[in-house]
C-alpha cells in the first residue's frame, strides 16, 4: 500500500513537472535565413518564462517552450513578430514541450 | 594627386548593415527594432599603380523594424606609384528605411531607401591623402527578393561628390547593380549556412572639373562581376568576395580597376 501510494505521489509530481510546460506552435511568414531569425530569438528569449526557441524555415513554424506563467495573447505576439521584421499567422498551444526543443536550444 | 582623390571616390559606398545582403551592392534588409549590429571589414582595391588597403568598423541600429541608422569608421592605407600613407580616414552615417515589404511562406520581397552622408573628418591632405577633401552623399534605393533557396537583389545609387579642397569638382557617379544569390537546402536554424552570390556593378563617374575646365583623365563607365559567398550561423556572419572587372570605357588615360575585394565579420545582438 505504501508502495502505491508512493508511486502515485511520484506519478502526480512527474506529471505536475511536464505541466508546467507549454509548447506554442506559431505560424511565420517572411523568415527566409537562420541568421534573419535570430531577431525572434531574442526577443522571445527576452520574455521571463520561455526557455527555448527554435524555428522551421520550411514549414514557417516557430516553436517555443515556456514555462506554464507565461501566456502570450495574439496582440503581444503580432506585435513581437512585426519588430522581429515578420508577418504572424496564428498559433497553436499544447501542455508540454517536445523533444525538438531540446536542452541546447 | 588628382587621381587619388577620384579614387577614393568609390570607396565608402556599401552599407556596414548588410549581413545577409549582397557584398559590394546595398540591399533592402533592416534590422529588428532595438537590433544592433556590428561589422568589421576588411576591403583591399588595386588600380595601375594605387592599391588601397582599408579597414572599416561598422555599427548599425534599428530604430524601427523598418529603419535603421548606421555609422562606419575607416582606417586606411594607401599607396600611389611607390609613396605611401595611411591613418585614420572618412567617417560615413547612414540611414535606411524600408518603406514596401512583402511577406509570404518562405519568401520576403522588400523596397528601402537609404542616405549616406560621407563626412570629411579625416581632413587629410598629404599625398597619397587619406581623404578625398570634401563631403559627398549617396542616395539610393535597394530592392530584395529573398527566400529559402533563391535570393534576387537589384540596387540604384546616386553619388554626390563635393568639391575637394584643392578645388577640384569631382564628378558625381551612378551605381547599378544586380544581384543573384543561391544556397544549397534549406536553411536549419542551429546549423551552418552557406549562401553563394554573384553580383553585376556598374560604375558611370562623370569627369571632374577644375577651374569650369574638364579633366582628361577622368570619369567613364567599369562593370564588373563580383562572385561571393556568406557563411551565417545565427548571428555571425563572415562574406567575402572579389569584384572583378569585365568592361571599362574611361576617359583619357587611366587605369582601369584591377581588382577590388572584400571580407567582413558581422555580429548581431
Amino acid at each position: 500500500m505504501k508502495k502505491l501510494m508512493l508511486i502515485t505521489v511520484l506519478t502526480m509530481a512527474s506529471n505536475n513537472a511536464y505541466a508546467s510546460e507549454k509548447e506554442y506552435t506559431m505560424q511565420v511568414h517572411g523568415a527566409v535565413c537562420a541568421s534573419c531569425a535570430y531577431g525572434l530569438e531574442k526577443k522571445f528569449k527576452k520574455i521571463e518564462g520561455v526557455e527555448k526557441f527554435d524555428i522551421d524555415l520550411k514549414s514557417g513554424q516557430v516553436f517555443v517552450c515556456a514555462k506554464d506563467s507565461v501566456n502570450f495573447t495574439e496582440d503581444q505576439l503580432t506585435k513581437l513578430f512585426i519588430e522581429s521584421g515578420y508577418s504572424y499567422k496564428g498559433m497553436e498551444v499544447k501542455e508540454n514541450c517536445s523533444d525538438k526543443l531540446d536542452d541546447n536550444k | 594627386m588628382i587621381r587619388k582623390i577620384l579614387f577614393l571616390a568609390c570607396l565608402l559606398t556599401s552599407s556596414p548593415v548588410n549581413a545577409h545582403g549582397p557584398i559590394f551592392s546595398p540591399g533592402p534588409e533592416t534590422l529588428y527594432k532595438d537590433g544592433i549590429e556590428t561589422d568589421v571589414e576588411y576591403y583591399s582595391s588595386k588600380k595601375g599603380g594605387e592599391i588601397e588597403n582599408e579597414l572599416a568598423l561598422g555599427l548599425g541600429y534599428g530604430i524601427t523594424q523598418d529603419w535603421t541608422v548606421s555609422a562606419e569608421l575607416l582606417y586606411a592605407a594607401i599607396k600611389e606609384d611607390g609613396t605611401t600613407n595611411d591613418g585614420i580616414s572618412n567617417i560615413a552615417l547612414e540611414t535606411k528605411y524600408r518603406f514596401w515589404k512583402r511577406d509570404a511562406l518562405g519568401k520576403q520581397d522588400s523596397i528601402s531607401g537609404f542616405a549616406k552622408a560621407i563626412l570629411d573628418t579625416a581632413k587629410d591632405i598629404s599625398n597619397p591623402a587619406l581623404s578625398s577633401g570634401a563631403n559627398d552623399l549617396v542616395l539610393g534605393l535597394a530592392y530584395g527578393q529573398e527566400s529559402l533557396i533563391w535570393q534576387r537583389w537589384a540596387s540604384a545609387r546616386y553619388r554626390f561628390n563635393g568639391e575637394s579642397n584643392v578645388g577640384i569638382e569631382r564628378g558625381n557617379q551612378i551605381f547599378a547593380d544586380a544581384a543573384i544569390g543561391w544556397r544549397a537546402k534549406v536553411p536549419d536554424y542551429y546549423n551552418n549556412d552557406i549562401l553563394w552570390m554573384v553580383e553585376l556593378n556598374s560604375e558611370y563617374t562623370k569627369s571632374s572639373k577644375q577651374n569650369s575646365s574638364k579633366l582628361t583623365n577622368t570619369g567613364g563607365t567599369e562593370i564588373f562581376v563580383s562572385p561571393g559567398m556568406i557563411w551565417t550561423y545565427r548571428n555571425i556572419a563572415l562574406k567575402g568576395g572579389v569584384q572583378l572587372p569585365i568592361y571599362y570605357n574611361l576617359n583619357g588615360t587611366q587605369s582601369e580597376s584591377d581588382y577590388r575585394a572584400k571580407v567582413a565579420l558581422d555580429l548581431n545582438f
